[in-house]
Parts: structure tokens; C-alpha cells; sequence
């Protein structure tokens, strides 16, 4: 028995147990290995509350959402109505619309403007870098619903700094009711979000340039890479990887967008600034349209995972390789 | 020659110009809210960007001893607190199964957390709540206890297991050895050589806690057991609209969040990147 250990063990050596990598290989159990009981014991708790929030709930939505159903104690069966009504609802496909307008600027703003400082963040004539890192970084760990209501008092009409930056520099023309104008509202509303989040972006990508050796900089400078050159040909290959990374969590995290809007505008003036999560809060909690609210939120996973997914096989699945 | 060396000078400037100006827009309204805070309502309504004079700390005591404010904040520690221990063993736990040993849908497992990562938590929102509502479970005070673990799981359960796959296996096999029980080997070896991945998990599952928004609005009701996220923004509604007093409820409510990042702002910053770059 123990011989059959140590042969074992070599086996591993050679193999290490990181039973994914091996893949492939023939099927081998880790001596060590406690019965699947006892396994089954330890993981039962954190599997079982991350399938109790995650898994069940979307059971419980995907039920509901066959029913008229107002929270209360009556339920009507009503098949698939509420999907039906959902594809003719303006203001679903209005928020629908939002939520893709607020995702394309969130990526274009946090990782593009974190990128493009990233790469000024290589060049020598660039000063305090690491003061740059750690005070752009800050906003990002601050409570969102702080985030948006810090900006509502700097917006605000009477006293913002916004306006008293305005006001200041003679572009008084400028001033803009910037949370009440539906016309300019979702911009008013993406910006502080876009500026939460470039330190976030930022520290990633510099985590990334901080992995490429020092000789292939040195190597491309004496080559003559300088400046552009260098970004171009050297840091944005090495660091394309990563800023894929950024690109999918950047995606995924804008359908989380809820709390800077909900405490910004609520959705408003109208239903201007109306994103998914927000309009399917809205029907669940003040319309009181639980069954419409579950088929809304079945659409809303399965659209933002297929895109999610969608996006990331297009970017050849990095996220998910191991 | 001369007028191309002007216009990089010009644009090497402008580029730092553009950086210290990001970079100043990221701290000048904290500073503008310390600022204000510190002055009377009176003082702020005049001219709201002058500086103060006579720092007016009133407006910090009387927006902790506002009416339940202090419970919310208490409410918010406690459930980071909760959430902190609960993530780290539950982590540790499914970390070291999932690298150490091949047992039947190990695979599903470890892509049940992984997933985690991409799905939009929001898209939960409604669902989480019609299901606690189905079991009675809204209003409770330990009812954000699952949500807040569930989020903090993916990201944790990533980190520890990529961090457990370099601890040598050797180690395990001396231990069983020994004599080892599992859980000794788990909570007398594994766990203490975990420490710099621990330390990372427990900044970032407080934060998610203490900064968690929409799940506290829709699963509490009760207004003794509000987070402190509802507390700050209900604040303004429940009191007679005084923003300096406002602005000082903003301050206090990010006090821990600053404090943890003027400490610990090098570890955070690693284990962000340590975590996107292995997952």
C-alpha cells in the first residue's frame, strides 16, 4: 500500500495534480486523494450557496415569468404573454438601446483612455508615474452609489464645480442643466462612471507592461524603436493579451451599471437614461409586474451572456483559458 | 529640425499637462467635499468653493449621531466582517479540492465559479429577490450574508486555487505522513502558507460588501438592518436638505474604504492584476 503511494507520488511529480492541465493523459487518482464523500462534504457549502443565489434564482425567474403575477397571493398562468408583450414594449427596447450605447462608451472610454495612458505611462518624459497609478486608481474602490452622488453635487445647477469651472473660465454658454436635459443625460450619467473606472483599467495595463523584460525595451531602443514606434511594434503585442482581458471585464461590467444611474437620475428626466437592470427594477418594484419582471430578467442573462460569450469566443475565449 | 524639437516639446506638455489634470479631477471633489463638509450651510450656500475658515466639525458629529445612521454603518462592518471570514474559508476550501485532486465533476465545479466572473451579478436581481421572497427569507439580518458570499466567491476561489497549485504536493503527502487529517492539513499548513492571497481576499470581500448597492435596496426593507450604501442615500430625503451635513455623511460612509486603501493600496493594486491576469 505504501509502495503503491510513492509510485504514486512520482507520478504526480511528473503530472502535477492541477487536474485540469492534465487533460488528456490517462485518468489517474491521487493517492491522497480523501473519498469523494468527504470531498463532496467540504465543497457542498461553497457550491451549494453559490447555486442557491446564482442558479436557483433564474429557475425561480424562468417559472414566474409564465405567470400574471403582482406579488401577491394570485398567480394566473398566462404562458408565454409576457415574453410577447416584452418584444413589443418601447420602453424595453429603448433601455435596450441605452444599455448598448452606455456599453460601447464604457469600453471606449475606461479601456481606451486607460490604454492610451498606459502607453504614455512608458515614455521617460512622462513624470510621477507611480503617483499618476495610485491617485488615478482611487475613485475605482469607492462605493458606486457615493461615486454618483458626489456627481450629482458636482453637476449640480447652483453649486457644482462643474459649473463653477464654467462659470470661471468665461464659458458660461456652456452651463447645461446636465442630469435634467435628455438629450445630453446619458453622456452626463456615463462620464462619472468612465472616470471611476480608467484607474481600474489603468493599473491592469501597467501591471501587463510591467512583465515585458527590460532587454527587449533596451534591445528595441538601440534598434531605434523610440517613442511610437516602440508602442506600436513592442509594448501593445506584449501587452494584447491583457488588454483583451480588460476588454471582456469592461463588457461584462457594464451591464452592472445600475447604481451610479439609479442614484443619478433614476432613469430620468423620463425614461431617458433608462438602462435593462434599471427598467426591470422598475417594472418588478414600482409597476408591481412580477411575472413581466422574471421574463425581463430570463431575456436580460440570456442576452448578456450570449454576448458575453459571444464576445469572448471572438476574442478566442482568453478569459476561460487555464 | 528646431521647429519639429518645439512642437514634441509642445506635445510632451500638453501630455503631462492632460495626465496632472486626470489626476487632479480624481482627488480635487474628495478634497472639495472635506472642504465643504467643514463648513455651516449658510457658509457653503454663499460661495461653495471657498475656503473654509473656521472648520465647522459639527457637521461630521451630527452626521454620525443622525438617526440611524450609525446602525447602518455598524450593519455594513458587520456584514463585511461576515462576508470576509465566510469567503476565506469557503475559498480555501474549494480552492484546495479543485487543485489538488481529480474527483468526478471537478471540471463543473471549477467552471460553475469561473463563470461567475463573466455573468452580470444585476441580471440576478429580480430573481434573487422573488426566490427569497418565495422562502421567507427577505428582512432577515443575516439575509445578505449568501448574496455578498455568492459575489465574492468567483474571484476568491480563482486566486486561492491558482495560488494552492504552487504550494508542492510533497508537502501533503508529509503531512498525511503524520498523520494528517485533511482538515488539519487544510487548516494547519495549507492555510497559513495562503497569507498573501489571504490578505488580498480579505480587502476585496470587504470592499464588496461595504460598497454593495442594489441587492441591500431590494432585499431590506427593515430599516434597522439598511447598509450603510441605502443610509447615504436616503440621507438626503430624511434630513432637511443641508449639504454640508451631507457632505460629511458622504465622507464618514468612505472612511473604512480610505483608510484600507491608504494602508493596503500596494496589495490591492497586486491582487487585481494577479487576478485578471490568471483568470
Amino acid at each position: 500500500m505504501r509502495k503503491d503511494r510513492q509510485t504514486q507520488g512520482a507520478y504526480d511529480r511528473i503530472c502535477p495534480a492541477g487536474g485540469l492541465a492534465s487533460k488528456g493523459r490517462p485518468k489517474y487518482k491521487n493517492p491522497l486523494m480523501p473519498p469523494g464523500r468527504r470531498i463532496f462534504g467540504y465543497l457542498s457549502i461553497p457550491v451549494g450557496v453559490y447555486l442557491f443565489i446564482v442558479v436557483v434564482p433564474t429557475l425561480f425567474a424562468f417559472g414566474y415569468s409564465f405567470f400574471e403575477w403582482s406579488g401577491g397571493p394570485g398567480k394566473k398562468f398566462i404562458g408565454l404573454d409576457n415574453y410577447i408583450q416584452l418584444l413589443h414594449d418601447k420602453t424595453f427596447w429603448l433601455s435596450f438601446k441605452n444599455t448598448m450605447l452606455f456599453t460601447v462608451l464604457m469600453v471606449a472610454g475606461q479601456v481606451g483612455i486607460a490604454f492610451i495612458f498606459t502607453l504614455f505611462f512608458t515614455m521617460k518624459w512622462v513624470k510621477f508615474v507611480e503617483l499618476h497609478r495610485r491617485v488615478m486608481y482611487f475613485p475605482s474602490i469607492i462605493a458606486a452609489v457615493v461615486i454618483g452622488l458626489m456627481w450629482q453635487l458636482i453637476y449640480n445647477n447652483d453649486f457644482g464645480i462643474l459649473n463653477h469651472f464654467l462659470r470661471a473660465s468665461g464659458l458660461d454658454g456652456w452651463i447645461k442643466p446636465w442630469l435634467d436635459d435628455p438629450k445630453i443625460a446619458m453622456l452626463s450619467v456615463a462620464v462619472p462612471v468612465i472616470w471611476q473606472f480608467i484607474g481600474y483599467y489603468l493599473v491592469l495595463l501597467m501591471g501587463a507592461v510591467a512583465t515585458i523584460p527590460k532587454d527587449i525595451l533596451e534591445v528595441a531602443e538601440i534598434d531605434g524603436a523610440t517613442g511610437f514606434k516602440r508602442s506600436l511594434y513592442i509594448t501593445i503585442p506584449l501587452i494584447w493579451d491583457i488588454l483583451k482581458i480588460c476588454l471582456m471585464i469592461c463588457f461584462a461590467g457594464s451591464f452592472k451599471a445600475f447604481d451610479h444611474i439609479m442614484v443619478m437620475t433614476g432613469g430620468g428626466p423620463g425614461r431617458a437614461t433608462s438602462v435593462l437592470s434599471l427598467y426591470n427594477y422598475d417594472t418588478s418594484f414600482v409597476q408591481m409586474k412580477m411575472g413581466y419582471a422574471s421574463a425581463m430578467a430570463v431575456v436580460i442573462l440570456v442576452v448578456s451572456m450570449t454576448l458575453t460569450i459571444g464576445i469572448q469566443r471572438l476574442m478566442e475565449g482568453k478569459a476561460n483559458d487555464h | 529640425m528646431t521647429i519639429k524639437n518645439t512642437l514634441q516639446g509642445m506635445f510632451k506638455f500638453v501630455v503631462n499637462a492632460v495626465l496632472l489634470l486626470f489626476s487632479a479631477s480624481c482627488i480635487f471633489p474628495i478634497l472639495w467635499m472635506v472642504n465643504s463638509a467643514l463648513k455651516t450651510s449658510n457658509e457653503f450656500m454663499q460661495n461653495s468653493m471657498s475656503l473654509t475658515t473656521h472648520p465647522y466639525f459639527q457637521n461630521f458629529i451630527d452626521a454620525v449621531q443622525s438617526s440611524g445612521f450609525l446602525e447602518c454603518f455598524l450593519n455594513s462592518a458587520i456584514l463585511g466582517f461576515i462576508n470576509v471570514v465566510l469567503t476565506v474559508i469557503c475559498a480555501l476550501v474549494a480552492g484546495f479540492f479543485i487543485s489538488r485532486y481529480n474527483f468526478r465533476f471537478k471540471k463543473a465545479v471549477y467552471l460553475l465559479f469561473v463563470s461567475g466572473m463573466v455573468i452580470p451579478m444585476l441580471s440576478l436581481l429580480i430573481p434573487v429577490f422573488l426566490q427569497f421572497k418565495a422562502l421567507g427569507m427577505l428582512d432577515h439580518r443575516w439575509t445578505l450574508i449568501l448574496p455578498y458570499l455568492a459575489f465574492s466567491l468567483p474571484f476568491a476561489v480563482m486566486l486561492t486555487e491558482n495560488y494552492i497549485r504552487t504550494i508542492p504536493v510533497e508537502l501533503d503527502e508529509a503531512a498525511y505522513m503524520e498523520g494528517c487529517s485533511t482538515f488539519k492539513l487544510l487548516t494547519k499548513i495549507i492555510f497559513p502558507m495562503c497569507s498573501p492571497i489571504t490578505a488580498i481576499i480579505v480587502i476585496t470581500s470587504f470592499m464588496n460588501a461595504w460598497n454593495e448597492f442594489p441587492f441591500s435596496l431590494v432585499l431590506i426593507n427593515d430599516k434597522s438592518l439598511r447598509t450603510i450604501s441605502i443610509a447615504i442615500r436616503m440621507f438626503n430625503s430624511e434630513h432637511a436638505i443641508n449639504y454640508p451635513l451631507y457632505m460629511a455623511a458622504l465622507l464618514v460612509s468612505i472612511l473604512p474604504i480610505l483608510i484600507i486603501y491608504l494602508i493596503f493600496s500596494k496589495q490591492i493594486m497586486k491582487g487585481m492584476t494577479v487576478g485578471a491576469v490568471k483568470g
